[in-house]
């Protein structure tokens, strides 16, 4: 069915921003009018780009989970089973059974030795490098919401 | 009921009838674009005994605050040596303005950022602002009437109690674990300095933007949501490396720090303190997200700052625990 989903979005971000934009006269409602043009720009192509950065994601972290595992040797974690099917909630849900995972193979690092204040689990497990990856790869998804991106220019 | 200026007006006119006991009409109302935990709102009435008003209304939980600590402190603090707005009213019925706020006297001076174009300006006026730190953190619990408050027996108690709050907030408000905040939270509880100076006021949120100045004078500190009675190298760290960064890179500043502060600033413990400013603003800012998806507050910021914001204080607290740990 034509106009698509993505075609009326882009009316409406032009409208905002070639339209009502240059009318707002309060410093809040240009604030709220920019932001609004930004989130309708993230959201053009999302419904598609979701789904195929959460299976990566996933993916991702599976191989965090697996080599912080194979670190722990017998005081591995449990990993969540991966989904039947490939809905967009059965792929968030398995995220977050993911991430709970990791975080609890952290912890049991942590109750393996004597760490002292220069010494990470995250780091001994060798997981700390991908961890960073995927919150560098989710800063890029949210994008141009996040104010805080890779490569940021800092004073 | 969410911002529209109108409507505000009206708000504002009905509370300050019902709280002056006489008919009040509100001239003038402007919402201050800066500030993200309170919409905050400044009223010029027809009182001509009245000085102009500055209403703080809570956000939903917005960064996770409350104003009646705020407003607590302020009337501690008001009077005496650490300068602060009047405080008026703390009103926690929703009828008002749909959330809790609390009302100040507006304080002669400029709050903006404006002064950030000039070079030179802003040196001088970092200067001023870091002497005013040094001072806030010179004077003693006791001196600046914050007994009734509850005064932590020592920094490690304080700390461990900032800890708890903050990950508090992340536990209430996240969707989904971090695991490299979660190995932050692990590392910050197991390595809490060790008392060494004594618990003093902090800040919480040291920043351009927080205080009022005129003609060179910092006329009030402002935003005091974030406050807290605890070790002052929270203070320093934070403004050193996350609200500084306007002035300038951190080093610098921590030397005019330095300068002003009567205990050592360096090693291990700055390195913690760094990290968990980083931790505390990612706990801060991962709050938005909930606020703004319950409909809360649907300021569009709110997604800003929980999704890069919050992401960006993670991976921040995360290189900089690596750094310190290589």
């Amino acid at each position: 069915m034509r106009p698509t989903t993505d075609e009326l979005i882009v009316g409406m971000r032009n409208v905002l921003e070639d339209v009502l934009l240059p009318e707002l006269q309060s410093d809040w409602a240009q604030t709220m009018g920019t932001q609004m043009a930004l989130m309708l720009r993230h959201v053009e192509g999302r419904a598609e780009r979701e789904p195929v950065y959460l299976r990566e994601e996933n993916g991702k972290l599976e191989g965090v989970l697996a080599k912080a595992n194979d670190g722990l040797g017998g005081d591995a974690v449990e990993g969540p089973e991966a989904p039947a099917g490939e809905s967009l909630e059965e792929l968030r849900e398995y995220n977050g059974a993911l991430r709970e995972a990791i975080t609890a193979a952290i912890h049991a690092a942590y109750e393996q030795g004597e760490y002292g204040f220069e010494d990470l689990p995250a780091e001994r497990l060798g997981i700390t490098e991908a961890l960073l990856e995927i919150n560098t790869a989710q800063a890029q998804f949210w994008q141009p919401i996040g104010f805080s991106y890779p490569n940021r220019p800092r004073r | 009921m969410p911002y529209q200026p109108e409507t505000r007006k009206d708000d504002a006119a009905r509370f300050l009838s019902h709280a002056l006991g006489k008919p009040v009409e509100v001239v003038e109302l402007r919402r201050l674009a800066s500030g993200q935990s309170r919409e905050t709102l400044v009223v010029k009435t027809d009182q001509p005994d009245e000085p102009e008003l500055v209403f703080r209304i809570e956000q939903g939980g917005v960064l996770g605050t409350t104003s009646e600590p705020e407003f607590r402190l302020l009337q501690a603090l008001h009077g005496g040596p650490v300068p602060v707005p009047r405080p008026r009213w703390l009103e926690e019925d929703p009828q008002w303005f749909g959330y809790p706020f609390m009302v100040t006297e507006r304080v002669e001076g400029d709050g903006g950022f404006g002064f950030l174009a000039d070079p030179e300006r802003t040196q001088t006026i970092l200067r001023t602002y870091i002497q005013s730190i040094g001072e806030m953190h010179s004077y003693s619990c006791e001196e600046l009437g914050l007994h009734e408050l509850g005064i932590p027996r020592d920094t490690r108690e304080s700390t461990l109690q900032q800890l708890e709050l903050w990950e508090d907030r992340y536990e209430r408000y996240r969707y989904v674990p971090e695991p490299l905040l979660d190995e932050v939270i692990a590392w910050l509880r197991r390595n809490v300095p060790e008392p060494k100076r004594p618990v003093r006021l902090n800040h919480g949120d040291l920043s351009a933007g927080n205080f009022l100045l005129h003609e060179g004078k910092i006329m009030a500190h402002v935003d005091w949501e974030w406050s807290n009675l605890g070790d002052p190298m929270e203070d320093v760290a934070f403004f050193a490396y996350i609200k500084g960064r306007m002035f300038g890179p951190p080093e610098p500043i921590l030397d005019l720090l330095r300068e002003v502060e009567a205990f050592e600033i360096g090693g291990d413990e700055l390195r913690y303190w760094e990290i968990f400013n980083y931790f505390k603003a990612a706990c801060a800012n991962i709050a938005t997200l909930k606020v703004f998806a319950e409909g809360r507050n649907y300021g569009l910021n709110m997604v800003a700052i929980g999704t890069g914001g919050f992401l960006g204080f993670t991976r921040r607290a995360a290189e900089a625990l690596r750094a310190s740990t290589a």
